[in-house]
Order: C-alpha cells, then sequence, then structure tokens
C-alpha cells in the first residue's frame, strides 16, 4: 500500500511539473533552437551529419537506440531493445524523412535484426520492423506517435528418431507485433532531452493479450 | 541551460501565472491521489440492480510448478499476457499459491471458491490431494476441495486409488471429486472406473468433470474422453451421484460451443447432471465473446438455470478470476437473467449441491 501510495504520489509530483512546466514554457516568445536532441530522438532522422544517442528505460520495454544522418533525408540507426531482460531485439536500419515543417516531421524507418527470446518460451530468428514516427515539436516539447509493424520468424527444428534413422523437419512460425507508442519530448537543451511515452506492443497478435508499458528516455545529440 | 534572452520573459509571465498554475497542480494531485484512495478493499458479490449477490467460484487451480510438464509449462507461459509468460514460472507461482487465489477473489469480491486437486502427470501436471488440503487451510471456511486420484495405473493400483479417494474426502474441507478424462487419458464410458462414481453416490460428494476438447499439450481429444454423450451411462447408472459437467463440452481447439446442446439435453433429462460454463467464455478461448452468452442463453432458454454453477477455471493470470466473473454476468444480463436467477448461478446452485451454507457477510 505504501509502495502504491508513493508511486501514485510521484506520478502525480511529474504530472503536476509537466504541467507547471507546460505553462511556463507556454510563456515563451519562440522556439530557442529549431532542431534539438529531443526532436531528431522522438521524431528521427537528424540532419546531416548530426547524432542522437537515446536511452529509454521502462516497463516492459527498454530501448538503447543511435541515430546519424547520413544526408539530408537518410538516416542511419542501430536499435536494442529488451523486454524485462528475458528477450531482447538488436536491429540496424535506416530512417528517412518524409516529411519536414516548422511544426512536423515525419520519417519512415526499416529495421532488420534478431530476436533472443528465453524463458519457458525459447524463440530466436530474423526479425523486421516497419514503422513511421510523427511529431510535432512546439517550442520545447515534442508530442510523437511512432506506429510500426513487426515481424520475426521463428525456426523450429523438429528431430524423431526411429529404429530406421533419425528424421528431421523445419518449420517457421511467425509472430507479428503491432507497436504503438504515444509520447511527449522535451528538449532540456539543443543536445540534451527527454521523453516520457506509453508503449503498447502487441507481441504475437491476434491471439494474445499484451499489456502496455511506459518509458521514460535520455536524449543527447549532438552535429553538428 | 535557457538563453539568456528567454529569463526575464520568463520571469515576468510565470508570475502572472502562478495562480493557475497552482491550481492546476493541486487538482492533478488530487485527481491522482484519489484513483487510490478510491481502490479500497472490494466490496463483497456482484451487484444486481442495486442488491449485492453472493459468489461462489467452483473451479479454480492451487498449483506446483514443479509437477507441471514441459510441454505445459509452454504453453501456460504462451497464456499469460506478454510480457508476464517471459518469466512464466514466478508468474504462474504468483498466481497458483492458495494466498494468490484467496487475494484473486478477494479482488473480484468472490467470496468462496473450489480448489481442484488433479492427478494429470502427462498433460497438466499434478496438484495433489496434500496440496489442495493445505490450500485448504489458508481460508478454511471460504475455500471447498474437490479431491482426485490417479488412474494411469488402474490395473495394479485401483483399490489403493479408491481407498486414498475415499479417505481424502473424509477430511475436513473436501466436498467433491474432479476428474479430467481428457487430461487423464480414459474413456468417459469404460466401467472399470464406474467405482469412482459409486464413492461420489455412496458419499455424497458431487463428481466435476472436465468435459470438451482441451489446448494442453498431450490430452485425449477424441469423442470418448470429451464428448459429454459418453457419460450418459454412468449418469443413468448412478443417480445418486451428481455430475457437473465442466466447461458444457465446449471445443477448446476450434473455439465453439460443440457440446452445449448435448449437456443441455442430458441436464434436462437426468436430476442429477449440473452444468459449469467455466473458461469457455475467456479472452483466449472466446475472442467475439460471443460463446459464453451463447451458452448463458440457451442454458436460460431451455430451462436449466438451476443447473448451473458458476466457474472460472482460474486463477491463470493476474485479475483472469474477476475479469471472467464480469463476463458472465455481462452475459447473464443480456440473455435477461432475473435476479432470482443470477442469485442461483452465482451461489445458490453451488450452495444446494455441495451442502454448503452461504453466510451473509458473503455479499456485502
Amino acid at each position: 500500500m505504501k509502495t502504491r501510495a508513493a508511486t501514485t504520489l510521484g506520478a502525480a509530483c511529474a504530472l503536476a511539473t509537466i504541467l507547471g512546466s507546460a505553462r511556463v514554457f507556454a510563456a515563451e516568445p519562440r522556439s530557442p533552437f529549431p532542431e534539438h536532441a529531443a526532436l531528431d530522438a522522438v521524431g528521427g532522422s537528424p540532419a546531416k551529419g548530426a547524432y542522437v544517442l537515446s536511452a529509454q528505460g521502462g516497463w516492459p520495454f527498454s530501448f538503447l537506440r543511435a541515430q546519424v544522418g547520413l544526408s539530408r533525408r537518410i538516416t542511419l540507426q542501430s536499435e536494442l531493445e529488451s523486454v524485462v531482460g528475458r528477450r531482447y531485439r538488436p536491429m540496424l536500419g535506416i530512417g528517412v524523412r518524409i516529411a519536414d515543417a516548422k511544426h512536423l516531421r515525419l520519417t519512415g524507418e526499416f529495421l532488420a535484426g534478431w530476436l533472443f527470446q528465453r524463458g519457458e518460451e525459447y524463440r530466436r530468428g530474423p526479425n523486421g520492423e516497419l514503422r513511421f514516427r510523427l511529431a510535432i515539436p512546439v517550442r520545447r516539447f515534442v508530442p510523437y506517435l511512432v506506429l510500426g509493424t513487426r515481424h520475426a520468424f521463428l525456426p523450429d527444428l523438429l528431430t524423431i528418431e526411429r529404429a530406421s534413422g533419425t528424421e528431421t523437419s523445419w518449420s517457421v512460425r511467425h509472430e507479428w507485433t503491432p507497436w504503438a507508442t504515444l509520447g511527449l519530448g522535451f528538449a532540456l537543451s539543443r543536445g540534451v532531452g527527454l521523453d516520457l511515452g506509453l508503449n503498447y506492443g502487441w507481441v504475437g497478435a491476434p491471439d494474445t493479450i499484451a499489456l502496455p508499458g511506459v518509458h521514460l528516455g535520455l536524449h543527447f545529440g549532438g552535429d553538428r | 541551460m535557457f538563453p539568456a534572452s528567454i529569463a526575464p520573459v520568463f520571469s515576468r509571465r510565470s508570475r502572472a501565472r502562478l495562480k493557475p498554475l497552482a491550481l492546476v497542480s493541486v487538482l492533478s494531485l488530487a485527481a491522482l491521489a484519489s484513483l487510490d484512495v478510491g481502490c479500497g478493499a472490494t466490496p463483497r458479490g456482484v451487484d444486481w440492480d442495486g442488491k449485492r449477490l453472493p459468489v461462489i467460484d467452483l473451479h479454480l487451480h492451487p498449483g506446483d510448478w514443479d509437477h507441471i510438464p514441459d510441454d505445459t509449462k509452454k504453453f501456460l507461459a504462451s497464456r499469460f499476457p506478454f510480457p508476464l509468460g517471459l518469466d512464466a514460472e514466478a508468474a504462474a507461482k504468483g498466481s497458483i499459491e492458495p494466498e494468490n487465489v484467496l487475494a484473486e477473489i478477494d479482488d473480484a469480491g468472490i467470496w468462496g471458491a473450489g480448489l481442484f486437486a488433479i492427478y494429470a502427470p502427462r498433460t497438466v501436471g499434478v496438484a495433489s490431494n496434500e496440496l489442495v488440503a493445505e490450500a485448504l487451510t489458508v481460508a478454511p471456511d471460504r475455500f471447498f476441495g474437490l479431491a482426485s486420484l490417479r488412474v494411469d495405473r488402474w490395473t495394479t493400483d485401483r483399490d489403493a486409488e479408491l481407498a486414498l479417494l475415499e479417505s481424502t474426502l473424509t477430511r475436513p474441507g473436501f466436498v467433491g471429486i474432479k476428474l479430467a478424462h481428457a487430461h487423464q487419458h480414459f474413456r468417459m464410458d469404460d466401467p472399470a472406473f464406474f467405482p469412482i462414481y459409486e464413492i461420489a453416490a455412496r458419499l455424497g460428494k458431487p463428481l466435476y468433470l472436465h468435459t470438451g476438447t482441451s489446448p494442453f499439450p498431450g490430452t485425449s481429444q477424441e469423442a470418448p474422453y470429451t464428448d459429454p454423450t459418453y457419460l450418459e451411462p454412468a449418469i443413468q447408472a448412478f443417480s445418486g451421484a451428481k455430475f457437473i459437467l465442466g466447461h458444457l463440452g465446449y471445443d477448446f481447439k476450434e473455439q465453439r460451443n460443440v457440446g452445449l446442446e448435448t449437456c443441455i439435453r442430458l441436464a434436462k433429462t437426468y436430476p442429477n447432471v449440473f452444468l459449469e460454463p467455466s473458461a469457455l467464455g475467456s479472452a483466449g478461448s472466446d475472442p467475439t465473446g460471443q460463446n459464453l452468452k451463447e451458452a448463458m442463453r440457451r442454458m436460460r432458454e431451455e430451462g436449466v438455470v438451476d443447473r448451473i454453477i458458476y466457474g472460472s477455471d482460474g486463477p491463470q493470470s493476474p485479475g483472469f478470476v474477476k475479469g471472467y466473473l464480469d463476463r458472465t454476468v455481462t452475459a447473464m444480463r443480456e440473455a435477461g437473467y432475473t435476479e432470482q436467477e443470477a442469485a442461483e448461478v452465482l451461489a445458490g446452485n453451488f450452495a444446494r449441491v455441495f451442502g454448503v451454507t452461504v453466510p451473509a457477510e458473503a455479499a456485502e
């Protein structure tokens, strides 16, 4: 009960702080900087030569991510996702800045990698993801939405030992994970930012039930 | 961190907006704090048009994770909501320990619960009579044990197993017998196992029988193990025994009410047949949410409400017991159950069949 009360109080304080900050920074006459680490992190596709490093910790998903702008529109990125320390997804991919305006950034990303899951259910196999990031920078704040579709292909080896010899056969299962993140980024400075987001990854859809999650992220960027 | 030019603006405007800011913060704190304040102890019973009806969940499983076969552990892990299945052992132990079963029914507002023993070492595992006896001590007034027995060495161990079952049924808190032909791999119509029904009749201990297919690896899915039609000879032969047809003959593989009409026919034909709609309405087994509603509606249309005994087949995962009760109550409301009928289903029929007195505090 004490833990719940403390959690509630902490959440209330955090919300009050955010609301308070919103009121305070709404007073700013203009955006302090057009592009910043928080925007590059949550909106994707930093400019050519710019980079952003992100660490997002939460439950059940946590992420480490690095993005480097290769050209005006193309970004190279790598990502490591962990789910409660039992499921990992190292990925490498590219991002493409699809649309960019003063108050909008839309990025498409494609990543490929490998899935490792231990526990009662071992899952290993190639994994790919297509996702879109929509960010709406307003002064220091960056509300953002990520929608994605993930596909993992899990090979199973079946071995039957008979008197006549051993038979082996391979089969492949498909694991589909629709993904959504809704969050809010905040620029502490041009090079440092935070974000708070709600994640919903429906792992194994549509035959499963998945719990939503939350993360808090810290982002560092530079060039530039 | 902020550019120097912004600082004066920040200071001047923030002072002007101090009151609204403070107000918003205080309101936010109050709103969030009220979430906890509002989440006190769950009142017992189900609200039915302003009246609280007591609830007994016939079908709950205490367990021992170490005695579950590996394939079944894997299956169970896949059934936990993601990501709980990634550490299925911790999640399962957190669910099937008797203290947690009690917490789950408390959270659902349920007063009493039947706890099942099971001996199915090749399918769903073993939850021994001793384990159930120990679990009963956690809430002796609210837990009711259903004993079971091994049948996989019937040729050699029959007499010893029957004697053990009989002695277990005389222990405090044991009110019935649990069998699952499909999980224990014996035919419903095999006379070799009829002595179990004879004990049930003689001791006045109702039998709970799993009917229908099962998603668990290693289950005997063929009709003689799953189709309640095959129970009819035993139901006829042992009119003094009460047969509770668990899951209404549901096909958990195809997720259809395959055995529902058979169960209803048996209940209408034989006064010693009762019906239990557990598990078939869960999110995993009834994705559309229509099968449980159809079952509750059909049973009422056919006039067998006085035979329905509520059960969930929990605890499965945190919140399942409460969720299943909510789904069942919704299905009853949509099917037009009266308050009296709902009261019978949720606790009255259990109390009558098992000879249990439901205290006033079961719904308050």
